[in-house]
């Protein structure tokens, strides 16, 4: 945990250390001695220790890997880590949850699943989700906020209004458009 | 020569507590070295005990109590070093551990004469165990394993990823702190049974084994726990039989386990 060079850091209007346990967050990149034999569910039973194998299993369920539950961390593909992951993170239910490219390595069927699910965190649980993503649909179609970065802050404020076409080309260079799906727009 | 015999006699029976008690704990224990890449430091902390057993000797009193100071000393040093300097962890042991070592030789050498209690903590004295030295392992082993079982989750979730670990409401450093120190208790106390040479073994072939054959972490902590106990139980036998130094028969019976399972991992399971 870094500390701040000046002023104060305030989460949830207490310190970092005491609002930690309201917090969540998904890697980008987890790494850890692959060899080690520790299973799915124990893995998730050690952040949270009082969720029981029910409460895991069907979350799993949710992500599409039912099959994981009792298999070894180590022998997950990289798809399925990430969704182990997404699982921990959520799991609490917690106030804050961060997202670093949560959803690299999933395919396009389980990623969907995952933005739903974090969408429902999010609406019904009321959490605030902060992700890193350089997904342009992800962020057009799912977030509220958005600070678009590029060594600068280049935009700040709802997607619809400033993802505009010279945002894009500054975020992106000359080829990045927003395109938008027919069934989106009726 | 019967079980029941072998065992009838008192320093069977106080070697057999004392390794089945150390069985326990240093197996243990070691799960979570092995899966921090520690062990290097069981190493250096079992050798740089030697400076205690030599302070001990020299000042007159137990080298055994005197190797406990040190080793606890060498852990926290080890610990705050760590993180106050920019030095590596292994670099940071190995010149700890041959200071010490260093240390122990010069001062072991203004004394005069023959020095037994060197040479059983040096290669371990298992069979030359005192009524004292055994309290002193079932106490300590007992509260070891105490603490072991209260922060079992805590330990598993340092080993395995600190930023989880604090954001689960872990005290890092604290129990990081705690878990250093348990270890150099654990491993001063093996000495006596291994010796300085041998120690770290009892630390790392046992899990190392269960390991090879665990599917899941409960298995592996119980897998290590056991392998220890038969490393133990079999080596004492088999070094009370054929009359040859039991520490070094306990690791040799661990190591033809590992061979033996290592074989089948890579002829069977890895095919």
């Amino acid at each position: 945990m870094l500390s701040p060079q000046r002023g104060k850091v305030s989460v949830l209007g207490r310190t970092p250390q005491q609002a930690r346990e309201q917090v969540a967050n998904v890697p980008q990149r987890f790494t850890f001695d692959k060899s080690f034999p520790i299973t799915v569910l124990e893995f998730l039973q050690l952040s949270h220790p009082h969720c029981s194998q029910q409460k895991i299993a069907q979350y799993l369920g949710h992500l599409n890997i039912s099959e994981a539950l009792h298999m070894k961390l180590g022998s997950l593909s990289g798809g399925q880590l990430q969704r182990v992951l997404i699982e921990r993170s959520m799991l609490g239910d917690p106030k804050i949850l961060f997202l670093d490219e949560p959803s690299a390595g999933i395919d396009i069927g389980g990623e969907q699943t995952f933005y739903k699910l974090v969408s429902h965190l999010h609406r019904e649980h009321g959490s605030t989700v902060v992700m890193v993503s350089h997904e342009l649909d992800v962020v057009a179609n799912y977030a509220d906020q958005v600070l678009c970065l590029n060594r600068r802050l280049v935009c700040q404020g709802k997607p619809e209004q400033v993802l505009t076409p010279e945002t894009l080309k500054e975020l992106y260079g000359n080829e990045a458009m927003l395109y938008r799906h027919r069934h989106q727009e009726g | 020569m019967e079980l029941r015999e072998i065992f009838g006699l008192p320093f069977m029976q106080r070697a057999l507590l004392a390794g089945v008690a150390l069985g326990l704990v240093l197996p243990f224990l070691g799960v979570f070295v092995t899966l921090r890449r520690m062990s290097f430091f069981g190493d250096g902390i079992a050798h740089a005990t030697l400076a205690g057993v030599a302070i001990g000797l020299i000042a007159g009193f137990s080298p055994f109590i005197a190797a406990l100071g040190i080793g606890v000393l060498f852990g926290a040093a080890v610990f705050v070093l760590e993180r106050k300097t920019n030095i590596s962890s292994d670099a940071l042991i190995g010149v700890l551990f041959t200071g010490g070592l260093a240390l122990g030789v010069v001062l072991i050498s203004l004394q005069h004469g023959y020095q037994p209690e060197l040479l059983s903590f040096l290669f371990g004295s298992i069979l030359s165990v005192s009524s004292q030295d055994l309290a002193i392992i079932l106490v300590f082993s007992a509260a070891i394993l105490i603490l072991l079982q209260k922060f079992l989750r805590q330990f598993t979730l340092l080993a395995f990823d600190k930023d989880t670990a604090w954001l689960c409401g872990v005290r890092v450093e604290l129990l990081d702190l705690l878990f250093y120190v348990l270890l150099c208790v654990s491993i001063v106390l093996g000495v006596k049974l291994l010796g300085i040479i041998l120690v770290s073994a009892l630390l790392i072939i046992p899990p190392t084994v269960a390991k090879m054959l665990a599917p899941s972490f409960k298995t592996l902590i119980l897998g290590g726990v056991v392998a220890g106990e038969v490393f133990i139980v079999l080596g004492l036998i088999l070094s009370y039989l054929l009359d040859i130094p039991s520490g070094a028969t306990i690791i040799l019976v661990g190591i033809v386990v590992f061979l033996l399972v290592a074989t089948r991992h890579i002829f069977v399971i890895s095919r």
